[in-house]
Formats: C-alpha cells, structure tokens, sequence
C-alpha cells in the first residue's frame, strides 16, 4: 500500500470525503466494469458500483489494513453482487435469468464507449462484446460472478469459493461452463478478415 | 502416458492464467499431442477475445466526471443522513429521561370508595395468600424415606472334603515286607536312641498294608455262594 494511499485512507475514516473520492478515483473502473459485466446492464451497473462505494465508505472504520485496500474492497464489492441478486430474486442453482441484454449499444447511446468513431476495430469490439454479453447472460450470476472473479480478478478457487460462499468444485464447475458459453460464442476466428467481413455484413443489415 | 481427455480437463486452469508458466508439466505434454495444443490455442484466443471485449466495454472519459459527481453526492448525503441520524438520537435520550420521569411522578385521580374497594380488596389477597402460604407450610409432606446401608453378616456353609486312607492286605508281599520293615525298624531305632521307641504293635498292625489309590469296593449280597 503505497504512503498516499495510507494518508487518504486515514483521511477519509475521518469523515472526510473528498479523500474518499480521491481513494475512489483509484478503483473506480475496475469495479464498474465487474458490475457492468454481471449486470449487463450499465444503469444497472452504475447503481450498483455506487451501492459499493457507499458500503466501503461507512464501512471504512472497520479496515484495519491487515489486507490490501482493494482486496478489502473486493469482499464488499462481492457482498453487494451477491445481496443485489439476492433483492432481485435470483436464485443460486436455476435456470439463466431473463436480463435484457442491453449490449453495447445501449453504452453507445449514453456516449459511454471509449471510442465513437466506425472504425473496423469499433466494429470488431463491438461483435467481440455482444458475442461475450450473449455468453455471459447464458449464465446463473452466481456463475457469471465466479467466472469475472476468477478471469477479471485472477483469484484462485480457494479465495472465490470462501467470498462467494460454495465449494471449490462449483467454482470450478462455473468458470468450465463460463468458458464452455464462451467458446460457443467465440469460437471463431473472428480476426480472419473473411469471418470479420461476414459478421461485419451481417450486422449492418441487422440479422 | 498422455491422457487427451484428463489434459483437456486441466487446460482451462492453465488458458486462464494471464502469462502461464512455460515450465509447467503440462505445456511440455502438450508438445506431444498436437490435437490437446490445438485446442490449448483456441482456448486461450477465446479467453482473450472475452477479455479485449470486456475491456471495450469500459464507459468513455467523459462519464467518469458525471460519476465521481454522483459518488460526492451520495457520500455527501450519506454523511448528512448519519449525522442527522445521530443527532436524533441524541435528542431523543433526554425526550426519554423526562418520559421516564413523568411516569413515575404521574398520579391518576380515584373516587374515595373505588379507592377503598382497591384497599380492601389488596389487603384480602394479601391475606389469602398468607394463610395459604402457611398452611401450605403445615401440611408438609413426611420426609421422604431414606435408604441406610447396613452391612449384615451371612454364615457361609464351606465345604470340606474328607479324604480317607484305605489299607489292605497283600498276601504276595507280607512276608517280604516284614522282613523289610523289621529291617527298617532295626535301623531307625539304633539312629534314633534314646528317641521314641516304636512298639512291638505298632509293627504288628501295619505289617502287610500298602496304601492304595483306589479303593475296591465289594458288594455282599446275596446267598453264601456269592460271598468273597
């Protein structure tokens, strides 16, 4: 933990906001990201990684600094996906939840990608993230969330079935059926030109 | 011995890892199989294809400003919330102190005979349970019997067992046994001068006998032809 870190981290147990925001600024787009890929949903999302930072800013008292901020972080992020399907009525071992599959579009709409111009790498991602969202919406979220910590995150089996609360087995069941979703998917070689221009035509005319 | 099926099962673990260990037993039992590198190559072009997708997925710089507003606001108001909360709590002990207060130092006014009736009636419970109380003391219940351990003694028949010598003659070995036995008797008695000397019946009466182990008994009965 770097010296900064420390100093608004100290700063900000004492009520002091703009040294949260700051601490924030740090993370904030490793969270969003995580809660945009198990929401698939960006408003969604939004709410949700402000629900986060909110439970770490009244939490802050508790963080003694035994672990890293951000694994601090994590363990509350993962409480708030998990308490967020909880309100939500999802259950552990159903069947894939109906979440309207807003894509990239829908960020685009809000001027949220990174890029605007359309330009064949836009193009290319854009497959690229539909094709992943598609996937991941195939999913139970307690799978989809097992499969973001262990790619996203890098956690061992150990970690994610302590914070998520199942066994090793089932994580590793999650991420093989995550990576099985994937496959079916991506399974293409969507960097060949001739596929890239095929999917490239199949989207401009909307199938 | 390379099993496809078992290597493929743990290629995924290995296609996750963001730079996997060329030194791992299993990369190197990949160049053996060309089928298991393949498919090793596909798995981790689609893990990396899903990751440069989510990666786009990121918001433009621009709705990171409207985000860190919102995040102010609502830590702002948080803050607010909490402190308003607490306030409220504190005003809310003294409201519940001078509640308290008023509780004990409230009096209701009663008519006189409701007010007797209540007297009455408290000093009759009050007795009842007293008289009940007392009698309930009287009627106690005898002691419960205790058990006392006293040890008894019991005479124990013990059985004895009687065992008896029989003697009988040998008609065989009598005369040999008396020479034997004069000869014996000689000799004790000149090693034993002056001791106890043994005497002319004693010699009488047992010559002749030997012991014997088993005893043979003889039934008579019968007429004389019987007899032994």
């Amino acid at each position: 933990m770097s010296n900064i870190e420390d100093e608004l981290i100290r700063r900000a147990q004492s009520a002091d906001t703009e040294a949260f925001c700051l601490l924030a600024k740090g993370y904030e787009r490793r969270i969003y990201l995580l809660a945009f890929h198990y929401c698939h949903n960006p408003h969604d999302a939004e709410d949700l990684s402000q629900d986060v930072w909110l439970k770490a800013y009244q939490a802050l008292g508790s963080f003694r600094g035994e672990s890293s901020f951000y694994t601090w972080l994590r363990k509350i992020t993962i409480n708030c996906f998990l308490n967020h399907q909880r309100a939500r009525h999802y259950s552990w071992r159903g069947q894939t939840t109906d979440i309207t599959l807003s894509g990239v579009d829908s960020i685009e709409g809000n001027e949220r990608l990174a890029s605007t111009s359309n330009s064949e790498t836009t193009l290319h991602n854009k497959i690229l993230a539909e094709r992943v969202m598609q996937a991941l919406s195939e999913l139970t979220p307690p799978q989809r969330l097992i499969f973001l910590l262990k790619h996203h995150e890098g956690m061992t089996y150990e970690e994610i079935a302590t914070a998520v609360g199942c066994s090793t087995g089932t994580a590793k069941k999650s991420v093989s059926r995550a990576v099985t979703k994937l496959r079916e998917h991506l399974d293409i070689d969507v960097q060949s030109p001739t596929t890239f221009r095929a999917l490239q035509a199949k989207i401009e005319i909307g199938v | 011995m390379h099993n496809c099926k078992e290597t493929r099962n743990r290629l995924i673990e290995q296609a996750l890892e963001k730079t996997p260990d060329q030194s791992e037993p299993l990369l190197a039992e990949l160049e053996h199989c060309p089928d298991c590198r393949e498919e090793f190559a596909s798995l981790r072009s689609v893990l990396r294809l899903a990751d440069q997708a989510m990666e786009s997925a990121l918001p433009a710089e621009g709705f990171w400003s409207g985000y860190h507003e919102r995040l102010r606001q609502n830590l702002e108001s948080a803050s607010e919330s909490a402190v308003s909360s607490h306030s409220r709590h504190l005003q809310t002990e003294p409201g519940l102190r001078t509640w308290l207060r008023k509780l004990v130092t409230a009096s209701v006014p009663v008519p006189v005979p409701l007010a007797a009736v209540l007297v009455v009636l408290f000093g009759l419970s009050l007795t009842f349970a007293m008289n009940s109380r007392s009698s309930s003391k009287g009627a106690r219940l005898p002691d419960s019997p205790s058990v006392v351990t006293k040890i008894v003694e019991v005479p124990v028949i013990q059985e004895r067992t009687i065992t008896r010598v029989v003697y009988r003659e040998n008609p065989r070995h009598s005369s040999r046994d008396t020479v034997r036995l004069e000869r014996a008797v000689r000799n004790t008695s000149i090693a034993t001068a002056g001791q106890n000397k043994i005497t002319e019946d004693t010699l009488i009466s047992l010559v002749g006998f030997k012991p014997t182990s088993d005893p043979k008994l003889t039934i008579i009965k019968g007429s004389y032809r019987d007899e032994k």
